[in-house]
């Protein structure tokens, strides 16, 4: 990979692992349910993050997009399925029914919480390892289709100041939960990370 | 006499959640505010005993907010940062704005319940 060398390569993945694994946590947490990260065999911090796209299929994916500010910019997406937003739905508020327009209205809201809790949890990690001040704006969040949602993403991502992106997985079994994780970062991180590195 | 809140957050469902929560210790919520502006409007009109505030709203951050307040308005309501944002100079820059304690997301009704219950004890 051309921005890293091997040893600094091996550092980024670990700094972006213990994010994501905050991540997971956190997202166990909020909806009581244990989740991993899931990484892959092929899981890289790539500069062709423009190839990056949503994993799962179907007509209404809740796609969350959150823009990352200040000494480390970029963009994150975060992608659930409507069975996926059901299934935290029914985590936060077990035994209750809603009509349909409330149900959407709750669900979008909690979905909204959601990203917040699980883009927090890497920010974090990338702020205290790196002493960056950094932080995710407010979530938007758009319903639309698998092709539409890779539309927007790589819209979004193609931004000549991101060099570098990754993908991941937060899946919780027991509560039927895939999460697409897909970010793409400015040079910040790739200077941080050559700076901790090398000291 | 119960005491009296105003809960600044964007997030509806953190409004609803910490509401829930308050109101079953029995704090009566005077006003609840989804941006900076509308919050300080609040937390001025009301000068609640405390006010909840979240970190990253849509208009300011709450630590700006946290400033106003308890440096230039200077107002007595005590506030909690209730944030998802968990990095170590961002909870202490809130406490130097007048942030009396900071409670990072996900947490359980208990640990917001204790805060306070320290906190006004």
């Amino acid at each position: 990979m051309g921005v890293f060398t091997e040893k600094e390569l091996i550092k980024a993945k670990e700094i972006i692992t213990i994010g994501l694994a905050e991540a997971a946590k956190s997202l166990g947490t909020f909806i009581k349910s244990e989740t991993q990260l899931e990484l892959g065999d092929d899981f890289s911090i790539s500069e062709n993050f423009q190839e990056n796209n949503v994993s799962k299929r179907g007509e209404e994916l809740y796609l969350l997009t959150t823009e990352l500010k200040e000494d480390l910019k970029g963009i994150s997406y975060l992608i659930f399925s409507k069975d996926e937003v059901k299934s935290i739905m029914e985590s936060k508020y077990p035994n209750k029914e809603f009509g349909e327009e409330k149900y959407l209205k709750k669900a979008q809201s909690l979905i909204l919480e959601t990203d917040n809790i699980i883009t927090a949890g890497v920010m974090s990690q990338l702020a205290n390892v790196f002493n960056y001040r950094t932080y995710g704006g407010v979530p938007q969040l758009v319903i639309v289709n698998h092709n539409e949602a890779n539309k927007i993403i790589a819209k979004g991502t193609k931004n000549s100041t991101f060099l570098l992106g990754f993908k991941a997985i937060l899946s919780s079994k027991s509560a039927c939960i895939n999460a697409d994780l897909i970010w793409s970062i400015d040079e910040a991180f790739i200077k941080g990370v050559k700076k901790i590195t090398n000291n | 006499m119960a005491k009296t809140v105003v809960i600044i957050d964007d997030s509806a469902f953190m409004r609803e959640f910490i509401e829930e929560i308050l109101e079953d210790e029995g704090y009566e919520i005077v006003g609840m505010a989804e941006d900076g502006d509308t919050g300080i409007e609040m937390a001025l009109e009301h000068e609640p005993d405390l006010i909840t505030l979240d970190n990253v709203l849509p208009d300011m951050l709450g630590m700006d907010i946290a400033r106003i307040l308890k440096k230039e308005e200077e107002i007595s309501s005590k506030i909690i940062m209730i944030s998802a944002l968990g990095q170590d100079d961002v909870i202490a820059e809130c406490k130097e704005n007048g942030v009396e304690d900071y409670i990072v997301k996900p947490f359980e009704e208990e640990d917001l319940i204790g805060k306070l219950a320290k906190m006004f004890n």
